[in-house]
Formats: structure tokens, sequence, C-alpha cells
């Protein structure tokens, strides 16, 4: 798929997944959406953790790090206001995804 | 733990090769090194569940060839523009929660206050306040001097902490800035009018709540958000 269509939807999907699962790593949010969608979605790790950076730095987002064996982890899952707001993100993508449907089954004559 | 989970979780040295790697690539600080050091030897291991056999160095390259041509220095650039905003906003929140109830009281009464000193005072009040002013300035510009060259090795180290203090001397700049356009102003042009008291007025009390920050809360509001998020291993 290409990335152009992804990056406008890739806070929503990141946001969908840690409400679906509470807390993941990004090496895991990257593998899920791969095998969730068949191998078809493969979301770039030079635009995976700018989100994620992005998703926190506006408080959507809150992290921990935790050690695992012998290195550290650091897993995302979504804050209190991320919570909330979840519900109108999801909705907002839904009403897109719907107007571009519309938009596109038009039958010129 | 199965044998073939234990047989691909990746080494002490394999890690520290890892570091020495995303080190190489440029990635200077450590709040942002174990988060790709932690993606790389996630993959890694991966792989080497997946086509048992393959080496250390191929895995990390197949890796590393997923990210895009300038490396990682897209994802630093994108965490130290997040890790600005964060500061900007923390530091935000905490200045208008003194115009937000219950302390939009004491903001007003110190402020109607400090306006009619100067009102009644003239010159002499003027004087005063800056006097107030060249005392708190002095007083940051000696603790930020003091606090960076103590924590320069942390700076240096965890971009957590260099953002943070990016954020406070970009405050101190503007500050500077203000109090340049002030030094030029004569007092005959500051009492002029109510207007000009009252901007003034406005100006020392923003101040005034910046500098109590700086010196009690802003530091608490470093400590708080390394310990919630990076505590274990900044404080090892």
């Amino acid at each position: 798929m290409s990335s152009n269509l992804l990056s406008g939807s890739l806070d929503t999907i990141i946001v969908k997944l840690l409400q679906d699962n509470g807390e993941m790593y990004g090496y895991e949010i990257s593998k899920t959406i791969s095998r969730l969608t068949n191998g078809k979605v493969l979301i770039k790790e030079g635009s995976l953790y700018p989100a994620l950076h992005r998703l926190e730095a506006k408080g959507i987002l809150e992290t921990e790090s935790r050690s695992i064996g012998n290195r550290h982890r650091k897993y995302y899952k979504l804050s209190e206001k991320g919570s909330k707001e979840v519900k109108h993100i999801l909705h907002d993508m839904q009403e897109f995804i719907e107007n571009i449907q519309n938009l596109l089954n038009i039958q010129w004559t | 733990m199965d044998l073939n989970q234990e047989k691909s979780q990746l080494t002490n040295d394999e890690i520290a090769l890892l570091y020495r790697f995303v080190k190489q690539k440029y990635v200077r600080h450590k709040d942002v090194q174990f988060e790709l050091v932690d993606h790389l030897a996630s993959s890694i291991e991966e792989q080497r569940k997946t086509t048992p056999g393959i080496s250390f160095e191929k895995a990390l390259e197949n890796e590393y060839a997923k990210f895009p041509i300038t490396g990682f220095a897209k994802l630093v650039e994108a965490k130290s523009n997040a890790l600005i905003k964060f500061w900007q906003k923390r530091i935000f929140q905490f200045m208008f929660k003194f115009i937000s109830w219950p302390k939009a009281i004491l903001t007003f009464l110190f402020t109607i206050s400090l306006f009619n000193i100067i009102q009644w005072n003239g010159d002499l009040g003027l004087k005063i306040c800056l006097v107030l002013l060249g005392v708190l300035i002095f007083g940051m510009v000696i603790k930020m001097s003091f606090t960076q060259s103590n924590n320069e090795h942390k700076i240096e180290e965890y971009l957590v902490v260099k953002t943070y203090y990016n954020v406070i001397n970009s405050v101190f700049i503007f500050i500077y800035i203000v109090i340049s356009i002030l030094i030029k102003m004569t007092a005959d042009e500051i009492l002029a009018n109510s207007f000009t008291v009252a901007i003034f007025t406005f100006f020392i009390v923003v101040f005034g709540i910046f500098t109590y920050g700086f010196f009690f809360s802003f530091p608490i509001m470093l400590k708080e958000e390394i310990k919630a998020k990076y505590g274990h291993f900044m404080l090892s």
C-alpha cells in the first residue's frame, strides 16, 4: 500500500491498536499491523516512531520503560486524555472513509 | 522459555554491539538509543526464529535497510521536536494555572497591588520593580549556570534533559529581548499612561511566575518525568 495513503491514517491505526491491546512497544505495533493486514500494510520504521513520539508529545499516549532481560523496552499506552479522544479520532476516520467511498463511487455520465 | 526462544535471544555482547551501532549512526542520546536497540534486537531475534542460522550482522543489515536513507536522523529529529513541544506545553500549563481558579485570585491581587505601587510611587516604584527584576534575573542566571554545569553529562546523554534546558533557554532569550526593550524606555515613557504601566506590570507578574516555576516547580517536573519514563535506567 502506498505510504502516502497511510501517512494520514497512521495515528488512528496506532490509537486503535493501543485501545484494543492496552500497551505495546514499537516493534510489536509494526508487526501487529503487518499481521492483521496479511502483510499488505507495512509501516516503515521511519514513520512509526515519529508518529509515536508526536502522539506522546500531544498527550494522547503515555510511556513507560522497563527492563526486559538485558535491555530496556519502551511501552506505549493511551493516556487518560487519549482514552477520551480515541472515540472522536475513530469517528473522524470512519466519516473520512465513508466520504472517500462516496467520492470514488460517483458514476460519471 | 523454550529452546528456540532461548537460542534466538541476544546476548549481552550482542546488545552492546547494537548500542555501538546506533552510536555510530549518530544517535548520541541514551533515551533514544535504548528504544532503537530494542527495536533492532526484537527484529534480529525474530529473524533468527524464522531463518535459523542467519548471522547477527546479516539480520542487523536487513533491519537497518528498512529505515530511511537518512538512517536514524529523522527519528532523532522527530523525538527532539516532540520533546520540545512537550516541555513548552508543560511550562505553559504551569503558567496557565496562575490565571485559573483558585490561583487567579492571588495573581489578580498581586497584579493590582503592583500596578498601584508603580502608579502611586511613580519613578521610585519603577526603580523598586527594576531592582527586584535585576535580583531575580541575577539569581536565575547563577542557578542556570550552576545546574547546567552540574548536569552537563546528563544534558549531553539524555535528549529529555537537553530539550528541557533548550526550552528554558529559549524563554530566557525572550526575557532578555523584553528587558532590552524596557531598558531603552525612559521612566517617563513607562509612566506615561495607565496602559504602559499595565503592560510593565503584566510583564513583571509573568516573569515572577516563571521565576517561581524555574526555582521550585520546573526541576521537580523534570525529575518526575525522568522517574516516570526513564527512571530505572537513568538513575542506574
